[in-house]
């Protein structure tokens, strides 16, 4: 398997924080994998994620996607769901489309066309006037209707109905190549677990378990969620 | 992606484009109203004329004022927005690099804000001969020069021919433009700084940059001036003997002061990003 992402003892220290928020992370994602960024809150997950998007600086160390340090080379390849609602409210689906087909050459319009479908989402609506979950499930429609190489997903199932949460992961599963990867970051373990090849435990900026989740259930006897509740219990 | 970048740039800005200049154009409409009712005051001696036609004229120039200062600050917003606001994680996630994004800012809103600006001078300069000459008596006033008997006023103040005036003040107005808006944007990037309160960082940011463009204005300016004055009959030779100097002073200030302000935007956008 092809090396995809490769951090290089990477460390983010905040201006307005003593700790880093992340402490010297080595870390390789191959092609073909879905894998689970699991760790309870300020845990520095989402720093990860930022700076593998190039929206964080690194403090030291290194980020490569397929050879590149983030930018314009790496954005191109990579797909990225924020954990927040981040699209411009006064565009419709319609031109959301667009734009996407405008920057990213391997946005495919068809595949975006019928999820909209799918779920029932206007297309000429403004995105503002829609509610709340729809904004999250429009928002991750652009995000998996890229041909990309890697797919960064922060937190991707956090705000939708569990009937919703369903429709989303099979999303995912269908739509990324096997030559593709995901990262996924999520709390609710016990939804994403089926769909996850590996995990990577993460607590106070450090890396505790890189490992497949097959392995986990083998060698500990118990199932992702409850060795992660056990791993984390406060 | 320039292009593309630009294009969605020019999708936000033009109907707000639109809406200042047709406020501009009406705002000149009642300008020139206005200072047609100043002139009466010499014409025909109609006090209540004067006194309406002024306060239309005061109307006027705050149309024109609040149309440019309220065009930079939708300018600011839309920058302050799409960069480091949630859209920022859409325009800093698409295969382009920071440069490609400032200059797209730059091009684009830079354009609105200098159409706003010609248009102002435009319309300034159709009112300000009616407005000086309904003021004053410009044939025998000295201090004037004549300003506002003759032709263009531009071209009086600068001491050239009505063309040439025109070409400095696109010229001045095109660099001035660039100037102000990397002003804007580095206030912008430079209230990042502020942990918590970014806008207010930005303002704060954007009052000590102009106040510093300003005072360094005045310690080159005021040598200039000293020497100006002593060196001959300014009130003689007309305006144009010292507002030309001015200009060309004015336009190395804000040269100065453009590229600094882009060198930090740039640094901000390329090498500092850290959006939280």
């Amino acid at each position: 398997m092809a090396e995809l992402l490769r951090t290089e003892h990477l460390v983010k220290v905040y201006d307005n924080m003593s700790m880093p928020a992340l402490d010297d992370i080595t870390l390789t994602i191959p092609t073909g994998r879905i894998v689970g960024l699991l760790g309870p809150n300020g845990s520095g997950k989402t720093t990860l994620i930022k700076l593998i998007n190039g929206l964080l600086q690194p403090t030291s160390g290194s980020v490569l996607i397929e050879g590149n340090r983030p930018g314009p080379v790496s954005k191109a390849v990579v797909s990225y769901l924020p954990d927040r609602f981040c699209l411009p409210g006064d565009r419709t689906a319609e031109e959301l489309m667009q734009f996407y087909a405008d920057f990213y050459a391997d946005f495919d319009r068809e595949r975006a066309e019928t999820m909209l479908g799918s779920l029932q989402i206007e297309r000429t609506a403004r995105i503002k006037g829609l509610s709340k979950g729809t904004k999250e499930k429009l928002q991750l429609i652009m995000a998996m209707s890229r041909r990309a190489r890697l797919y960064v997903l922060d937190e991707p199932i956090a705000g939708v109905d569990p009937a919703a949460r369903d429709y989303i992961l099979k999303t995912i599963i269908s739509n990324y190549q096997p030559d593709a990867s995901i990262l996924l970051s999520t709390h609710l373990i016990s939804d994403v677990e089926n769909i996850l090849d590996d995990v990577i435990f993460i607590r106070n900026g450090r890396i505790l378990l890189c490992s497949s989740v097959e392995k986990i259930r083998e060698e500990q006897g118990k199932s992702l969620d409850a060795y992660f509740r056990e791993v984390f219990a406060c | 992606m320039l292009g593309r970048l630009m294009k969605y740039e020019w999708k936000y800005i033009w109907k707000k484009l639109l809406i200042f200049a047709g406020v501009l154009l009406a705002a000149t409409g009642i300008g020139l109203v206005s200072t047609g009712l100043i002139g009466k005051l010499h014409e025909q001696d109609e006090f209540a004329a004067f006194a309406i036609g002024m306060l239309g004229f005061m109307f006027y120039y705050t149309l024109i004022m609040g149309a440019s200062i309220g065009m930079s600050v939708i300018v600011a917003i839309r920058f302050y927005k799409s960069v480091y606001g949630e859209e920022g994680y859409v325009t800093h996630t698409l295969p382009v690099s920071g440069r490609e994004i400032l200059w797209s800012h730059v091009l684009v809103n830079g354009f609105a804000v200098f159409s706003v600006g010609l248009i102002m001078q435009i319309s300034l300069s159709l009112i300000m001969n009616d407005f000086f000459r309904g003021i004053f008596d410009t044939a025998t006033l000295p201090g004037l020069g004549g300003v506002g008997n003759n032709g263009n006023i531009y071209a009086q103040m600068l001491g050239l021919s009505g063309v040439g005036a025109w070409v400095v003040i696109v010229l001045y107005l095109a660099i001035g433009t660039l100037c102000s808006v990397m002003m804007i944007y580095a206030s912008v990037v430079l209230g990042q700084k502020w942990k918590k309160h970014k806008v207010f960082g930005a303002v704060v940011s954007y009052i000590l940059i102009n106040g510093s463009m300003v005072l360094l204005s005045w310690i080159i300016l005021i040598p200039f001036m000293i020497r100006t004055i002593m060196g001959g009959d300014f009130f003689a030779d007309g305006p144009s003997n010292i507002t030309g100097g001015f200009l060309w002073i004015a336009l190395a200030i804000d040269l100065l002061y453009g590229v600094i302000m882009y060198l930090i935007v740039d640094h901000g956008l390329t090498k500092r990003l850290n959006l939280e």
